[in-house]
């Protein structure tokens, strides 16, 4: 496994938002996707998690209702909702086009400045 | 939560198991891996923002901290507060007491008056009306007839004296849901019969006063108007009959028994109306159907008997509000609401100004809120919870204030211009207390929103650079608008309340009457039945022996329906030899009998001709004193001696003429009156004297009294009162407009004083630096404070402008009381002006000294 990342600031908002975007999860769920998509690189930390799941249901982005998880156990389900979707959108546009500025700026040559 | 978290660590510790690791170990290791549980649920809590009431509880404790710190500002707030809602809730209370209470009775709510208009316009019923009413309607039950302000004079218990009773029916007390506190309530079989069963039922306080509360009097004797009742009961405490605003009764006696408390007219007569009908509408029923019911039956009892008085309709209201003239009322709560709500906007412009400089002085403290996280919307929310509770304390101090500041108010007008006293309840109730909250929480909002909104506005790098942070223009824009407001409105009281003052000096002057030292009193000889020829012997006797008591001056009798000193009783009157086409056009003016002497007594200057004297009795020719206003108005001439005058086509001749004496009335001009003498008209039963004495007018009344009882001490002497007393009462609403009207340009005065000289001194703080600068460059003392004083002065200059405006639109309410001055008033305004400017500009220049005491040097080091 190659070494894990630190997740960047204000970047773990986005991912759960899109580990919900495939489908209702609970807590530990969003965890297990989140690695599970990474490949195992992101550390999550647990305790920050479901604070950061508070906040994304106080602003409207996520949707939460009890249901059943596959034990039979009671357990509290997030689903995007429709601004949630629109906001995973625009996140991602920011980020990718961050992410070109950066690169582009990291990448300049002493002869291009 | 708590549910959900232990899920997520049982799901992990089940992964866990699944790899391997024991249980036990499993869960340990996910707890620990979580981190602590508590933590996170407090990081959620957080996150998710506390719900409203911890957020509540937070901001007001935060608030109240505050509050503590700076004591002095707190204090000074509170109290502004606490006066500018009391203002407001006192009017309140008094609307509420005059206009909005119920009868005292069970179940009010449907409780209905009834009145039904006649000639002369009163709306009063005669008992056979009321018993035909009583036994046909269908819409309304427990109709109850009541004459409330009857004169009794009793004698109890070795006590005699005038009371106000009630003649009432007897569904009186069933209709109200009155319970007797001892014995009983007369029976409908006790009033049925035409004087037969003189019982009565005493009031609480008559009982406590006049029998010292002995449970014994049950079944005991005493007097009324010489005739012996029977005690059957004692009314509740607190209760004083039906009408609010009005004489407090004290006994009641049945209807059948209406001679003993009526004398004007036979009372089972069709057409002696001087009862008033109360009742309870149908379940069902709507006062309009109730109204064209009654209607219909005036008018076929009218169709059967003619002796009927003609009616005009009819009408049914809720019994809520004072039963009497309310138009008196009314004019003046319009008038006091003004000023409350002026006072009211007065404090608040006032306190935002003081909490938007606070909110500058804490920019650090807010900033440093902003920058760690805080939402404008929650500073905004802690800033207007601080403005609540400042509002909520002051409204709490202000309700208290205001039951004091309404009886005070209330107890000019508990005793009448006859000397009857009248009883106002104007505690308050729940609807005051609801009304004080509302206001408070209103102006809790409204000083405190805009400091809030501006204070959360606080540019972050200014402030966490220190220094307080500059003040943006719009704040400073803000505090100078709040103080010009309250300048402004500070004019319009100032002048309101010279204009009363002024017109307060020029009531008496001009009257031509010099009413101190003169003692009235009323000897109601009818109340015993006395034939006019006895009344009349025994006028002239007390006349005569009271003219022989030391310190006595001069005693005269004058008629009238009014008071002693007021017109008379309107007639018709022209010369002789010219007539008119029309009755109609023949001028009104005023008759007024008087004895030897009025004019003498009461100061009123002859011009020419002579007084009534013994000559003028009957028999003699018909003579006539009259004043220059019915000389100019009647005889067209000033030399009206020897002309022959036709009064109700009788014939007088005039003898005297008198200068016009009336007290001022902002409504009416000079009347003509023709004063006619007392002694040649064998019938008139009532009279007033008006006795004018050398020293003390109250301290000769025992003298008076006894005097008047060794001629016949059966009649009772009644409505004494100086007649200086009398005058102030008639003035009632002027003096009380007045006196508010200046406690509140006072406040008002003192309030924008405050607020100026807030505004001028911060300026002054803040701009130490840009002085020193000035001084260190050349600038005199007198530059710097030509500085500030411009802006003061500024503001000053448009709060004048508007202010005078607003007086301009508003003294026009105060038209009823103004005598002799007009609404727009020049000195009144100037005076005004004048005493606005001296005030503020002083409060202005104060500050701006300490700007000339500025060191450059320290200044220029501030930082």
């Amino acid at each position: 496994m190659d070494k894990q990342l630190d997740l960047l600031q204000g970047t773990l908002d986005m991912l759960i938002l899109k580990a919900v975007s495939l489908g209702p999860l609970h807590g530990y769920g969003i965890l297990l996707r989140i690695q599970q998509i990474s490949k195992d690189r992101l550390e999550i930390q647990q305790g920050s998690l479901y604070p950061a799941l508070y906040r994304l249901e106080h602003q409207g982005w996520i949707a939460s209702e009890w249901g059943e998880s596959e034990n039979k156990r009671k357990a509290k389900y997030y689903r995007l909702t429709a601004a949630g979707k629109r906001r995973l959108q625009a996140e991602t546009e920011n980020w990718n086009s961050m992410a070109d500025v950066i690169a582009g700026i990291l990448g300049t040559k002493p002869e291009e400045v | 939560m708590d549910a959900e978290l232990r899920f997520h660590i049982e799901s992990y510790a089940e992964d866990l198991v699944r790899t391997g690791v024991s249980r036990q170990e499993a869960i340990r290791r996910a707890r620990i891996e979580f981190g602590g549980l508590d933590r996170a649920k407090e990081e959620c809590r957080e996150v998710r923002g506390l719900n409203l009431v911890d957020t509540l509880i937070q901001d007001l404790r935060y608030a109240m901290r505050m509050l503590r710190k700076s004591p002095g500002v707190t204090l000074i707030a509170v109290l502004t507060t606490a006066l500018g809602i009391a203002a407001n809730v006192t009017v309140f209370s008094l609307v509420d007491g005059l206009f909005l209470r119920s009868v005292p009775a069970k179940n009010p709510e449907r409780i209905v008056r009834i009145l039904a208009p006649e000639n002369d316009g009163g709306g009063y019923f005669s008992i056979p009306e009321f018993l035909y009413l009583r036994n046909q309607t269908k819409t309304v039950e427990e109709l109850t007839a009541h004459y409330s302000t009857a004169p009794l004079y009793i004698s109890a218990n070795g006590e005699t004296g005038e009371v106000q009773g009630a003649v009432v029916s007897s569904s009186y007390f069933s209709m109200l849901g009155l319970q007797p506190y001892l014995g009983r309530f007369f029976t409908s079989e006790e009033d049925s019969t035409p004087d037969r069963d003189a019982v009565a039922v005493l009031g609480y306080g008559f009982w406590q006063r006049v029998y010292r509360g002995d449970s014994n009097i049950l079944g005991k004797p005493f007097l009324i108007n010489g005739q012996s009742f029977t005690i059957i009961g004692i009314m509740p405490p607190e209760f004083h009959g039906t009408e609010i605003g009005g004489m407090p009764n004290e006994i009641w006696i049945p209807a059948m028994m209406i001679h003993v408390g009526y004398r004007h007219c036979d009372g089972f007569q069709p057409s002696c109306t001087m009862l008033g009908i109360l009742g309870r509408l149908r379940s069902g029923i709507s006062a309009s159907e109730a109204r064209a019911e009654i209607a219909t039956l005036l008018q076929q009892l009218r169709a059967s008997n003619s002796a009927f008085d003609e009616r005009y309709g009819a009408s049914v209201i809720a019994a809520i509000g004072i039963s009497g003239d309310r138009e008196y009322f009314l004019l003046l709560m319009r008038l006091l609401t003004t000023i409350g709500g002026l006072l009211l906007l007065i404090v608040c412009a006032n306190l935002g100004g003081l909490l938007l400089a606070r909110g500058t002085a804490r920019g650090t403290e807010i900033a440093m809120r902003l920058a760690l996280g805080a939402g404008r919307s929650r500073i905004v929310r802690q800033l207007l919870t601080e403005s609540l509770l400042l509002a909520f304390a002051g409204g709490a101090v202000g309700l208290l204030l205001s039951t004091w500041m309404s009886q005070l108010l209330v107890s000019f007008y508990s005793v009448d211009d006859e000397g009857y006293r009248h009883l106002f309840d104007v505690r308050p109730d729940a609807t005051v207390i609801l009304y004080s909250i509302v206001v408070t929480a209103a102006a809790g909002v409204l000083f405190g929103l805009l400091p809030a909104l501006q204070a959360s506005r606080t540019d972050l790098n200014d402030a966490l650079k220190g220094g307080g942070g500059t003040v943006g223009a719009s704040r400073k824009l803000s505090r100078t608008a709040l103080a010009t407001v309250q300048v402004a409105f500070s004019l319009a009281l100032l002048v309101g309340a010279g204009l009363l003052a002024r017109s307060a000096a020029r009531i008496e002057s001009g009257a031509n009457m010099d009413l101190h030292h003169v003692l009235g009193l009323r000897l109601p000889v009818s109340l015993l039945h006395y034939p006019p020829h006895r009344a009349y012997t025994f006028k002239q006797e007390v006349v005569r022996r009271l003219r022989e008591l030391p310190g006595i001056e001069s005693v005269s009798l004058a008629k009238g329906q009014g008071l002693v000193w007021m017109p008379g009783q309107r007639a018709r009157a022209t010369l002789t030899g010219k007539t008119y086409t029309k009755p109609e056009e023949e001028p009104l003016i005023s008759v007024k009998p008087v004895a030897p002497d009025y004019f003498g007594t009461l100061r009123i200057p002859f011009v020419s001709g002579r007084d009534f004297n013994d000559s003028d009795k009957l028999g003699s020719p018909p003579v006539t004193i009259v004043n220059e206003t019915f000389a100019r108005q009647i005889t067209a001439s000033h030399l009206p001696l020897g002309q022959t005058v036709l009064v109700d086509d009788k014939p007088y001749q005039i003898v005297g003429l008198v200068k016009d004496a009336q007290m001022r009335s902002a409504i009416q001009g000079p009347l003509p009156v023709a004063y006619v003498p007392f002694w040649q008209d064998e019938t008139l039963l009532e009279a007033r004297m008006c006795i004018r004495v050398a020293g003390d007018p109250a301290a000769a009344l025992p003298m008076v009294r006894k005097a008047i009882a060794s001629i016949d001490p059966e009649v009772p002497v009644t409505e004494t009162m100086l007649l200086m007393d009398q005058v102030h009462g008639a003035y009632t609403d002027a003096r009380v407009a007045g006196g508010v009207l200046s406690c509140a340009a006072l406040l008002a005065l003192t309030l924008s004083a405050m607020g100026l000289y807030g505004v001028v001194s911060y300026e002054v703080g803040r701009r130490t630096k840009e002085i020193g600068l000035r001084m260190a460059l050349g600038a005199g003392p007198r530059d710097v404070v030509q500085l500030f004083l411009r802006q003061g002065f500024g503001v000053v200059l448009i709060g004048v402008i508007f202010g005078g405006a607003l007086a301009f639109a508003t003294t026009r309410l105060l038209g009823a009381w103004l005598f002799g001055v007009g609404s727009a008033d020049p000195l009144s305004f100037g005076a005004a002006a004048a005493v606005l400017l001296a005030v503020t500009l002083t409060a202005a220049y104060l500050p701006t000294r300490r700007a000339t005491r500025v060191d450059p040097m320290v200044a220029l080091r501030y930082e």
